[in-house]
């Protein structure tokens, strides 16, 4: 999960009128901050267009090179967009150090009764 | 004015990643395609500057190290996901003689990575041409 910012309304919106981004779990006015899990491309298309910003993660350096200007070991924050985070990842660059948020645990179902057999 | 030279420290950084210590050769082409608007009566062609084309092609020493080249590299050809190439003519801080050859949003079009016979250094190169959306070869300064 990853965090964003709603910055901007979209291009050609009136300056006159509120802009609310509409999401399943509710809405979103300029300078709200809302979790969501946006693929790579809907991301980028959304920062693009300037109508997210995307805020900080925490990441570590796991190679002994310098990645976006930190060495081995330093844990840094830095607004990555998914696709360049994922390619880092999957070279062994980089790795998440913040905590994804819980997932809620789903509820237990109740526990069934069983029947009584009938007695004849 | 001083003259760049000699050519012995240049910055090397592909997607945030400083490959500077395993590059040895740079490639940088900014151009536009030539369009010919000739017309009768004209006795040379004259042309005038149509779509641009910019791409960087780094040479490197293989090295198949956790976090070098060919990690940081392999990832991005198979990829569609546009990253940041940035080379400057040393390895210090952009500045007006030190400036920055960036494409912002580029693609890895050619991985070579492995590129030689017996006897030779392991010598690859990687090109990286604009993207979708990319807009080309910029010059940072600061």
């Amino acid at each position: 999960m990853r965090r964003y910012k709603v910055a901007n309304p979209p291009a050609g919106w009136p300056e006159t009128l509120p802009f609310h981004l509409s999401r399943p779990d509710g809405e979103y006015g300029i300078g709200d901050e809302f979790a969501a899990d946006l693929t790579a491309e809907d991301e980028l298309a959304n920062l693009n267009s300037g109508l997210l910003e995307l805020l900080p993660l925490q990441y570590k350096v796991l190679v002994d090179t310098t990645v976006h200007g930190h060495q081995q070991g330093d844990e840094f924050e830095l607004a990555l967009p998914l696709g360049q985070e994922q390619l880092l990842i999957a070279g062994g660059i980089l790795e998440r150090t913040d905590q994804p948020e819980p997932e809620p645990e789903p509820e237990a179902p109740a526990p069934k009764r069983a029947r009584k057999k009938k007695e004849d | 004015m001083a003259i760049l030279g000699p050519f012995t420290n240049a910055y090397v950084l592909v997607n945030g990643v400083d490959l500077s210590s395993d590059a040895r050769g740079v490639h940088i082409t900014d151009s536009r395609n030539p369009v010919d608007v000739t017309t009768f009566g004209s006795s040379y062609v004259q042309e005038t500057k149509g779509l641009g084309e910019a791409s960087i092609t780094v040479d490197f020493l293989q090295d198949y190290s956790s976090g070098k080249v060919h990690a940081t590299l392999q990832p991005l050809i198979g990829s569609t996901t546009p990253i940041t190439v940035e080379i400057r003519p040393t390895n210090s801080g952009r500045s007006a003689t030190n400036p920055g050859h960036v494409l912002a949003a580029c693609l890895l079009f050619t991985y070579a990575p492995l590129d030689g016979t017996i006897g030779d250094a392991a010598a690859m190169s990687a090109e990286f041409r604009n993207a979708p959306g990319g807009t080309g070869m910029t010059y940072p300064t600061s």
